[in-house]
């Protein structure tokens, strides 16, 4: 390459990374969230394999992230394995969210509360002989 | 075009791209947005005016990480999305409608973010193909129920042509290049790139830095 091509070179080099570095460094190990929703977005019926990406994302992030697990990942991996009727671990990630984002805490509580009253409907829709059969009474274990 | 003009044609764009890329924008007023100081933010489903059915769900996977990054707890858009429709709000209008404040208290968020995509289509012109995203972004605080930021960021994309020796072998290849863009047109970097220009501060328009963020207090002290 001769230098007077050369030179154009390097001013369009310089005005890509000029471009590319006002996005700066980030602050969480966001992997590829915004490209697994939009493909979450794309193929809604295909959640076996949104499950699995939201669950290599948070292991990346609590890995060679350092932890850096971006706001809302937890929970949104949590809601994905509630959807997947995997109701013990989506409260333990609604957990994981609260803990780490206290501005969470209200809709997370919320999350749990929601899981486990539906986790008892099941229950005693699968035995119905458990469910009492007078409401005045209220529900006896 | 001579080697001597090549140089000075790529100066030119580099100025056009560092001053698109960077430029500073007007100061906007931050005092209410100040007073409310939010430290988290409800991303709401998108409200979409361009003809492209699934654009707004597409633009709502976008939105997380600008805002995130400036310091904000982001709700989770997709969780945020279904308890929404469980709870009736399933058209993104109605959401948009429905008063702030309860918007606020169904998730225990300090401020709602409000995105309209006003443009997000490809348009045929004379051997080229323009791509074109333009968002409306809002930003209500849950203790007023008040604007506290607004911005509006359009993005315009062309292919460029870098035609083979010129003449009519060059016109072929633009007409390809154009039909392309417009059967496939990528819009999802455009619409990165609009939020990253909306939510920059304080080289841009965007949200001074929140709690989460080391710069928090400090640019908007600085930016006065």
């Amino acid at each position: 390459m001769n230098r007077k091509i050369f030179l154009p070179w390097l001013v369009l080099t310089a005005a890509l990374l000029t471009v590319t570095g006002c996005a700066g460094n980030r602050m969480y190990a966001w992997g590829n969230y915004d490209d697994t929703l939009y493909a979450h977005y794309k193929n809604p019926q295909d959640h076996e394999k949104h499950l699995e990406k939201l669950n290599v994302l948070v292991t990346d992030a609590e890995t060679t992230g350092g932890g850096k697990v971006p706001p809302g990942l937890y929970a949104e991996y949590g809601f994905a394995l509630y959807e997947a009727g995997r109701t013990d671990e989506s409260v333990i990630y609604f957990g994981k969210e609260k803990e780490k984002w206290p501005e969470s805490s209200f809709v997370m509580d919320k999350m749990i509360r929601n899981v486990r009253r539906q986790d008892e409907i099941r229950k005693n829709a699968a035995s119905p002989e458990a469910v009492p059969t007078t409401e005045a009474g209220g529900r006896k274990q | 075009m001579s080697r001597q003009t090549i140089p000075a044609v790529l100066s030119a764009i580099l100025a056009a791209v560092v001053a698109t890329g960077c430029a500073t924008a007007p100061k906007k007023d931050f005092t209410a947005f100040q007073s409310e100081n939010p430290r988290s933010v409800l991303v709401i489903p998108v409200v979409n005016r361009s003809v492209e059915v699934n654009a707004a769900d597409y633009f709502l996977s976008t939105l997380s990480i600008p805002v995130a990054e400036r310091g904000y707890y982001v709700f989770p858009v997709d969780l945020v999305k279904h308890l929404l429709e469980n709870d009736g709000l399933a058209d993104s209008a109605m959401v948009h409608s429905a008063d702030t404040t309860k918007l606020c208290n169904l998730f225990g968020a300090d401020s709602v973010l409000y995105a309209t995509i006003e443009r997000w289509d490809a348009q045929y012109l004379v051997l080229t193909t323009q791509v074109t995203v333009a968002f409306d972004y809002t930003l209500k605080g849950c203790k007023t129920g008040d604007t506290l930021w607004n911005h509006k960021q359009t993005m315009v994309y062309s292919p460029q042509n870098q035609g083979g020796g010129g003449g009519v072998g060059a016109l072929v290849a633009m007409a390809i290049n154009a039909a392309m863009t417009k059967a496939m047109p990528n819009y999802m970097p455009l619409a990165r790139q609009a939020n990253g220009m909306a939510f920059k501060f304080p080289d841009g328009p965007g949200f001074p830095a929140g709690s989460h963020h080391p710069e928090h207090l400090k640019d908007l002290a600085a930016a006065k």
